[in-house]
């Protein structure tokens, strides 16, 4: 088999000669894949020099068609020669035939409604800002306020629910302090009805909780940040060039512009380049009068360290508050960003296997619940930046995705 | 029941090869209990089981064996009661010697008697009868070299022996490491057979995350001289080779925490 790839404006063709059988099947399906990757949801495929046609190469194809159209992609097969039309008819999949009716039909993307989207190429990364609730405004909660590291209060742990327009970032853990909720307090991110959290007994998996009718999952909170309300903004991003990516400061200072605001909230899917950060290893309820946990080498025991850019090409969930006001109260309750003068950033990622999504505008909800569904999280991270001389691994950065925003609400901000 | 107290050792001790082998080592595995150690290399496991053993003396620290302190007790004496395996087939058995031979000698380990060589009629079919329950046909081999078996063969052998007059603790060390992979798995299999159906007390060092998660009751995970993780029961049971190995890597990882990044961590975490 010979495969080969010719971008066109709204589509990627691809040439296909030679036998599509049992032994081709999986790279033709690899090679397909990547295209969907790339960001490229609309798929053409000549099939004139197409020799032979097995059922494994029709399962690859119709394997293809199905990853397509479940982010409102296509996949089409044009210009088949009688016996592999006849192939496809024989075995029910004529609907993959670009036949003479549909070969007009839809083959572009949607074209982004010009008046609400704006593209905005930054260092070989388009990013297009669509409008959603222009006014919408966030409110922000923060809960527990734990100081870091002294020992956890009996009764200092706030349950909360978590239904699908909220979604929070902080440390706690499902149950109650009688079940003993601070012997496994961790790092969690919420949102969609769904939550992914860490045990905080440093050895085990992440774990997560969906919501279903009416089960709403909760967490006691020992110190979290939680937004309620409507996104303003969506924005898209996506490499124009080979290889590059976005910071998540750049992504931040970005949405902040658009939005015209020093304080705001997100909520983001997007593929990993590198994901630098730090998680509880041990739970802080644990923590006694004499535990020096916030320094060398004790620190060893509560804290892991990513140690390197990691989980490249998966797919994070990443909940987050940004400020760069240095004088709001926000701010003082979020970690500086070291390389950005002024910027407060607490960002929690979840990594799940990837999943494209979809162009255009999406629905969050639906989105973080399909990442929830394909699979629990592999990892949960409190993001940070590694600002360490020559060996510093830098900021968290994405190559592709969406991050759904909106300025928080001053008057909402409140702490309880 | 195996007790092990603050068991530690540090190996040419002021010197500038000082290797601190064990550190405050607290261990209980119950009798019948068959633990797996699992760790990095050079974490210490052979350690452990040398000092159970009697290789030498520990620094500091006890050891219970059944109920009695052998802690000071010369490794010939803790041979009685201690089956051993080691990694290397050719450790432990005599190549030029016969397998009727070589069982006949571990039959006498911890007895004080000779080097009779002579296999009574009696005692030849009770071999005849217990190597047989090994599955290779090597019951109609018994006057063979036992040079001249393969590996897999010579470590089911040489579990047998261990075995042959119930330890109070059988120790493996990577007994199958050393074998192909259709061999290993057929040693590792009978080792599992052979625990359960004499109830023994067995430690056995893998690196094998697999047999690991499948053959014992219990693991133990070491990283410089630490125990840092116990599986036991409940844990024991949902355990799979992704945790295990999740778990090394939250170890690989915390070994990076150094200074800088501790100092780095503080600023976030303030
Ligand atoms: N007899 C000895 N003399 C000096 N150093 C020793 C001795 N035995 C072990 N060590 C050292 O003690 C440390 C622990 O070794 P040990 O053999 O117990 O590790 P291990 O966990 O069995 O590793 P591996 O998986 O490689 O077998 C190592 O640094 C080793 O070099
Ligand atoms: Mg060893």
């Amino acid at each position: 088999m010979k495969i080969s790839f010719n971008p066109c404006d709204h589509f990627m063709e691809v040439t296909v000669a030679g036998r599509l059988d049992a032994t081709w099947a999986e790279p033709f399906l690899d090679a397909l894949r990547n295209i969907l990757r790339d960001g490229q949801h609309h798929i053409r495929m000549d099939a004139a020099a197409l020799e032979y046609l097995s059922s494994a190469g029709i399962r690859s194809l119709l394997q293809i068609h199905r990853e397509l159209t479940a982010v409102d992609g296509s996949f089409k097969v044009q210009r088949a020669v009688p016996f592999v039309s006849e192939a496809l008819r024989m075995s029910g999949f004529g609907q993959l035939l670009d036949t003479e009716e549909t070969a007009t039909g839809d083959h572009g993307r949607p074209l982004p409604d010009a008046a609400s989207a704006q593209v905005d190429i930054q260092e070989g990364m388009a990013i297009e800002t669509l409008l959603l609730s222009p006014t919408a405004k966030l409110a922000l909660r923060r809960v527990g306020g734990w100081q870091p590291w002294q020992p956890v209060a009996a009764g200092c742990c706030q349950e909360m629910a978590f239904p699908g327009s909220r979604f929070a970032l902080g440390i706690g853990a499902p149950g109650s302090e009688t079940d003993g909720l601070r012997q496994r307090l961790g790092e969690f991110v919420a949102a969609a009805g769904c939550v992914a959290y860490l045990p905080g007994d440093g050895f085990e998996a992440p774990d997560y909780l969906l919501g279903a009718q009416q089960f709403v999952p909760k967490l006691g909170l020992l110190d979290a940040l939680i937004c309620d309300g409507e996104f303003s903004h969506l924005l898209r991003f996506g490499p124009q060039q080979p290889g590059a990516c976005l910071p998540l400061s750049r992504l931040t200072a970005c949405a902040m512009d658009q939005l015209q605001t020093d304080t705001m909230g997100f909520l983001m899917i997007a593929e990993i380049d590198g994901l630098v950060g730090a998680a509880l290893s041990r739970s802080p309820g644990l923590i006694e009068a004499d535990t020096e946990a916030g320094r060398f080498p004790d620190i060893r025991d509560w804290l892991t360290f990513s140690g390197e850019r990691a989980h490249s090409t998966e797919q994070a969930l990443v909940v987050g508050v940004a400020c760069r006001q240095p004088d709001h109260p926000v701010a003082q309750w979020l970690p500086p960003v070291p390389s950005q003068a002024g910027l407060h950033c607490h960002a929690h990622a979840a990594v799940f296997p990837f999943s494209p999504l979809p162009q255009g505008k999406i629905d969050p909800q639906q989105w973080v619940r399909k990442l929830f569904e394909s699979g629990g999280p592999k990892a949960i991270m409190h993001l940070l930046e590694d600002d360490r001389p020559a060996l510093g691994l830098g900021q968290s950065a994405f190559v592709r995705g969406a991050c759904w925003c909106a300025a928080l609400d001053d008057k909402e901000v409140t702490e309880a | 029941m195996l007790k092990i107290r603050n068991l530690a050792k540090t190996f040419f001790p002021g010197t500038a090869n000082e290797v601190t082998a064990l550190r405050d080592i607290d261990l209980d595995i119950e009798d019948g209990c068959f633990a797996a150690i699992i760790g990095t290399n050079g974490s210490g496991k052979s350690t452990l089981l040398n000092a159970v053993a009697g290789a030498f003396q520990a620094d500091a620290g006890s050891i219970e064996l059944a109920g009695v302190d052998i802690t000071g007790q010369p490794e010939y004496r803790r041979a009685g009661q201690i089956g051993r395996v080691f990694q290397n087939p050719f450790a432990g058995t005599a190549a030029g010697m016969s397998i009727a031979e070589n069982i006949v000698l571990a039959m006498r380990r911890g007895q004080r008697q000779g080097l009779r060589r002579a296999v009574s009629r009696k005692a030849r079919e009770e071999i005849r009868a217990r190597v047989r329950t090994l599955n290779m046909g090597l019951e109609d081999r018994l006057d063979n070299p036992i040079g001249t078996l393969s590996g897999g063969q010579r470590q089911a052998l040489t579990l047998l022996m261990a075995t042959w007059q119930r330890p109070k603790l059988l120790l493996l060390d990577e007994h199958t490491a050393a074998l192909d992979p259709k061999s290993a798995a057929q040693v590792a299999a009978l080792t599992k057979e052979i625990i359960e159906r004499e109830n023994l007390t067995a430690l056995m060092v893998t690196h094998s995350m697999q047999q690991a998660v499948q053959l014992p009751d219990h693991i133990v995970m070491m990283h410089q001289g630490r125990i840092i993780e116990q599986y036991g029961a409940q844990r024991k049971a949902s355990v799979r080779v992704a945790d295990l190995l999740n778990a090394f890597d939250r170890v690989r990882r915390r070994d990076l925490l150094d200074p800088d990044v501790a100092a780095l961590l503080a600023r976030q975490y303030a």
